[in-house]
């Protein structure tokens, strides 16, 4: 059975393809102002490269912030559903699933054989998740996907208070006009989200082995400092940010969700 | 980006309708009292109503307006106001709101309905100390007596001590005696004792209202339950409050024999856990595109209700109004309300608990670990928590507490299939 | 070494006083906090030994009390987790805010090293049927304390326990009228650091010490001090940082109304024939908190310290999420800025954010 997972994140949507739960393609793009459009496109990549056509796929889930925005007739799925199903396929018997996506940040603690046993939300506080550390490369006027490699260069520690965004630029800034170097800053900042997703992970009692996922795993200096905040070994994938499109599809798989 | 989207919830009784005509017909009350010169009473935390009544005495409880000012969607200016006396906001909302109210330079007509100063405050640190502490400021801006009724802590579990009864029973008589001194009259016991007895009629009325709600499918969720339970925060020790239970019962007892449930097909039966979103009741009936129905909520008890009822006897009221407060879950001791919602989960039938966190309130979030691991324990039903303040609208975040009911009622929904 | 150097030493390392008595067989009970009366614990032959928090971070806590939890209470669960306080034989809570209750709930369910005990005291003052509950209560701890120690507590035994403690608080005391001078002797993070390293230290040890203390202060060279003297006060204060900082930004800590520090010695035990009816008064006839009723005497303390000091100025340091205080002073605020400039701050525990909070006081102090 040809199954499809879509997960439309608030900055890139996700496109999984499987037979029988064996991956043909994946595709990530852009979600860009118009979510439907790159939702169509993103699929059609991935059609392309699966080389099969939409009619091919059986049963469709899809996931993430912008589900409802989804074309095509499908089954809808919560992030927390789709990213346990996706972990504990790749990584059977890990503990647990921190997911840092954009706007959200989620825990999720899984027994062995991958049921959920608790969850816990960012609450609407974005200062744990990727939207704060964009806002934070603006400030410093750095790329975002260098921000964690500045960060490991760090030569002193840092603290950055400030737990809400508007208020921890302001302290950025204030940083940036005493000349405290930008590694140093860049440290503080990955330091203050690491602690704060540490201590949502805290809530549940997160620990042992768990997997990292979402666009933010690809961030070593995070995953540096949260390994050291959490003491637990944190496993990173290849393309951590297609994990939960995975799920999806493998949940669409299971019968009862056809499209 | 917080969405404010709220709907009112959707009730579904006869018996919660007339309930409501009389909550306003309470405080309409109250208004007249005082236009013809009656002394007011402000009465904070849970000093037990039935004292009231064995004087002419006419009470607005604080804690309560807050929840009807809340399900107008009013509570945010008002909280607002009192922010701007000084208040942090970390303190309960309920208080915050209720001090706003007081301080308001203006009031909206809603409001104004219920709303008189008070001649005298009764104060008591139940169910929460912390904010035992608000009607101090109360007191001093109206320059209004005040009393403080101290009530222990249960350390005791089933078997309290006489000392500790006898310390309560202290108090009640001092506020009592405190009343009649400030212009209230005498104490009239035989009053007194009726009430308790009245009491003692309401809550096995509402234990019996409790049976119909175990019920599958339930005939009364928490929608409605939270109305329902007004008598039990206003009206113990009068006939009106009998009354009423009375008619709810016999309503429920009808839909259960026809087995109408408060939807078609009930698959999820959940328990709420903490202060309800007041000025958003429509987020409890959101779960029931799942199939999901919350039947029942800890709140109802806010004024307690939650005790045996043998333990009234009209002969001593003091004594057994001072029992009550010591063995009731309002009573702040995890034991007591963990075994009462380990209770709750079995003889509801409940799947699946969700507990919310009301970030200014000092007393209902400590219970929130226990009574997970107590009720997974048991019965191996699991609870989530978050975030989401009941009364401050200001708070609310309507996607994230969807997006928490929803990722939990599917993780419940894949558990039961497997 | 100078006798302060001796008193600051202990404050750095607390449980080196624990390690020696331990290893010479003495019992030690944890307690928190003022309405245990640490007396009785003292009679039955067992170190009380006060419970202070540590500015480190919460972790594991936050799975068990929800972050709205005072930071206070959840620093010390924390450390009762991470096994901290496993050295005690026994920690004693006192009944006094909502947060400390379920800490006792939490601590029985979820710590079985220490067994954790909570003293009912009730919250209201000056009334007799509370005197009576309190004796009761106080009856029934004393026996809990007998079964701990093996130890039988008399009537003597406790005599010579209260007047102990009843001379470590007037030594304490005479020290701090010191402070009442134009230039006072020690500063107010000095002040602090020998209150709360007098109260962790056995009291035989601290009475003697704080005798030499005395005449070494009265003799101390001192700097000239002329910023504007400052009175701090809100809920549990146990670490130097906060006085320091105030101190740093050129203000003179004169005074306090902490149960750290002055509230601790302000009052003496009266004379009574029954050391245990001494106990119950005391405890019930001065206010040491915000959690205990009526509130008027607190403020009545707070008029008497600021004329005494000549205090030109209030800082408030609460305790975020510590409600009793929160409440309390938005109430007394209004009355006492009829005459003395406040300020009122909400802390965390852990100290974060102090740079903050140093702007605001930097600003008070300058305009004072
Ligand atoms: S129990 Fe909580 S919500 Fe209720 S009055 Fe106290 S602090 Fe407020
Ligand atoms: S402020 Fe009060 S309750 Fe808190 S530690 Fe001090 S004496 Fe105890
Ligand atoms: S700081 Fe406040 S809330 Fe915390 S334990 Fe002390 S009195 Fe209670």
């Amino acid at each position: 059975m040809i199954t499809a997972g879509i997960d439309v994140g608030s900055l890139a949507t996700k496109v999984v393809l499987l037979n029988e739960n064996q991956l043909m393609s994946h595709e990530v793009s852009g979600t860009g102002v118009d979510a439907t459009e790159a939702v169509k496109k993103a699929m059609d990549t991935a059609l392309e490269k699966a080389g099969i056509s939409f009619k091919d796929i059986e049963s469709l889930v899809s996931t993430g912030a912008g589900k409802k925005k989804v074309p095509f007739e499908s089954a809808q799925a919560t992030e927390i559903i789709c990213d346990t199903k996706g972990v504990s396929h790749v990584y059977p018997g890990v503990n647990g699933v921190i997911d840092i996506g954009a706007e959200n940040c989620r825990v999720i603690k899984c027994d062995q054989e991958g049921n959920i046993i608790d969850f816990a939300l960012n609450d609407k506080c974005a200062s744990g998740t990727g939207i704060f550390l964009d806002a934070m490369a603006k400030a410093l006027r750095v790329k975002p996907e260098e921000m964690g490699e500045l960060s490991l260069q760090a030569t002193q520690d840092i603290e950055v208070t400030s737990m809400c965004s508007v208020f921890a630029e302001s302290e950025v800034v204030s940083m940036i006009h005493r000349m405290v170097p930008k590694n140093d800053i860049l440290k503080g900042i990955h330091r203050s989200i690491a602690s704060r997703i540490c201590g949502q992970a805290n809530r549940i009692l997160l620990e042992g082995q768990l997997v990292v996922m979402g666009g933010i795993a690809q961030n070593l200096g995070l995953i540096t400092i949260l390994k050291e905040l959490m003491g637990s070994e944190l496993i990173v994938p290849d393309e951590p940010e297609v994990i939960g499109a995975l799920g999806a599809a493998l949940l669409a798989g299971e019968g009862e969700k056809k499209k | 980006m917080a969405t404010k989207v709220t709907t009112p919830g959707k009730k579904s009784l006869e018996t919660t309708a007339e309930i409501s005509k009389a909550i306003k017909a309470y405080y309409g009350g109250v208004k007249v009292a005082k236009e013809e010169g009656k002394p007011i009473i402000w009465s904070y935390g849970l000093t037990p109503r039935e004292i009231f009544h064995a004087l002419d005495a006419h009470v607005i409880y604080l804690e309560h307006l807050p929840l009807m000012v809340g399900a107008k969607q009013l509570s945010g200016h008002y909280i607002q106001v009192a922010e701007e006396e000084g208040f942090s906001r970390d303190v309960c909302a309920f208080h915050r709101c209720f001090l706003g109210c007081a301080v308001a330079s203006e009031r909206d007509p809603y409001l104004d309905q219920f709303f008189v100063d008070p001649d005298i405050i009764i104060a008591t640190n139940l169910p929460c100390m912390s904010e035992s502490k608000s009607f101090l400021y109360a007191a001093d801006y109206h320059n209004v007596p005040y009393y403080f009724i101290d009530a222990p802590i249960n350390t005791w579990g089933q078997d309290i001590p006489d000392y500790a009864i006898e310390y309560y029973t202290g108090q009640l008589k001092g506020a009592l005696d405190f009343m009649s001194e400030h212009g209230l009259g005498t104490v009239d016991w035989d009053k007194l004792k009726e009430a308790v007895s009245l009491s003692k009629k309401l809550i096995l009325l509402w234990n019996e209202i409790d049976k119909c709600r175990q019920a599958v499918p339930t005939p009364m969720g928490t929608v409605d339950g939270l109305t329902a339970a007004y008598p039990l925060i206003q009206l113990p020790g009068t006939q009106l409050g009998v009354t009423l239970f009375e008619r709810l019962l016999k309503e429920l007892k009808g839909k259960v024999e026809r087995g109408e449930g408060i939807i078609d097909d009930e698959k999820l039966r959940l328990l709420w856990f903490g202060v309800p979103p007041f000025y958003n009741m429509g987020l409890l009936n959101y779960v029931e595109k799942y199939g999901a129905v919350v039947v029942k909520s800890m709140i109802e008890y806010i004024a307690g209700g939650a005790y045996d009822p043998s333990i009234m006897n009209p002969d001593k009221p003091l004594e057994s109004l001072a029992y009550k407060a010591l063995v009731d879950i309002v009573n702040p001791t995890s034991e007591n309300m963990v075994n009462f919602i380990r209770r709750t989960v079995k003889d509801f039938h409940i799947d699946g608990v969700v507990g919310v966190v009301k970030r200014s309130c000092g007393l209902l979030p400590g219970y929130m670990r226990p009574v997970k691991d107590a009720v997974y324990e048991d019965s191996g039903v699991p609870t989530t928590i978050f975030d989401l303040d009941g009364l401050d609208i200001r708070e609310y975040d309507d996607a994230t507490s969807k997006a928490n009911l929803d990722s939990f009622i599917e993780a419940l929904l894949a558990s039961k299939r497997r | 070494m100078t006798t302060m150097e001796r008193i600051m030493g202990i404050f750095d390392d607390p449980e080196q006083i624990v390690r020696d008595l331990k290893a010479k067989g003495k019992k030690v009970i944890g307690y928190r906090c003022l309405y245990v009366p640490e007396e009785i614990i003292h009679a039955a032959g067992m170190l009380p030994y006060s419970t202070f928090g540590t500015p480190e971070p919460i972790t594991k806590a936050d799975s068990y009390f929800q972050p709205c939890a005072c930071e206070f209470v959840r620093n010390i669960f924390d450390l009762g987790l991470d096994g901290k306080f496993d050295f005690l034989d026994g920690l004693v809570l006192s009944n006094t805010c909502d947060a400390v209750r379920h800490l006792k709930n939490m601590w029985t369910t979820y710590i079985g090293s220490v067994p954790c005990y909570m003293l009912n005291n009730p919250q209201k003052m000056y009334d007799e049927s509370a005197f009576k509950f309190y004796r009761h209560e106080l009856e029934g701890f004393k026996k809990t304390m007998e079964d701990l120690s093996g130890n039988k507590i008399s009537d003597a035994s406790l005599r010579k326990s209260i007047d102990l403690y009843d001379e470590t608080r007037r030594l304490l005391k005479e020290l701090n009228e010191l402070r009442k001078r134009d230039v006072p002797p020690i500063s107010g993070a000095e002040a602090l650091r020998i209150s709360m390293a007098s109260i962790l230290m056995p009291k035989e040890e601290t009475n003697a010490l704080l005798l030499q203390l005395i005449d070494e202060v009265k003799t101390r060279e001192i700097k000239d001090a002329d910023g504007p003297r400052i009175m701090v006060t809100g809920s549990i204060i146990d670490n130097p940082t906060l006085i320091e900082l105030v101190e740093d930004m050129g203000g003179v800590v004169v005074a306090d109304d902490l149960c750290t520090s002055m509230k601790y010695f302000w009052y003496q035990t009266k004379p009574n024939e029954d050391p245990m009816d001494a106990i119950v008064r005391f405890n019930l006839e001065r206010s040491v908190c915000a959690c205990m009723h009526p509130s008027e005497e607190r403020y009545d303390f707070l008029q008497e310290v600021i004329g005494g000091f000549a205090v030109d100025g209030i800082i408030y340091f609460n305790v975020k999420y510590c409600h009793p205080f929160v409440y309390e002073s938005a109430t007394f605020r209004k009355k006492l800025e009829e005459e003395t400039p406040v300020l009122a701050l909400e802390v965390d525990h852990s100290l974060s954010g102090l740079g903050q909070l140093k702007t605001r006081v930097q600003a008070f102090i300058e305009m004072l």
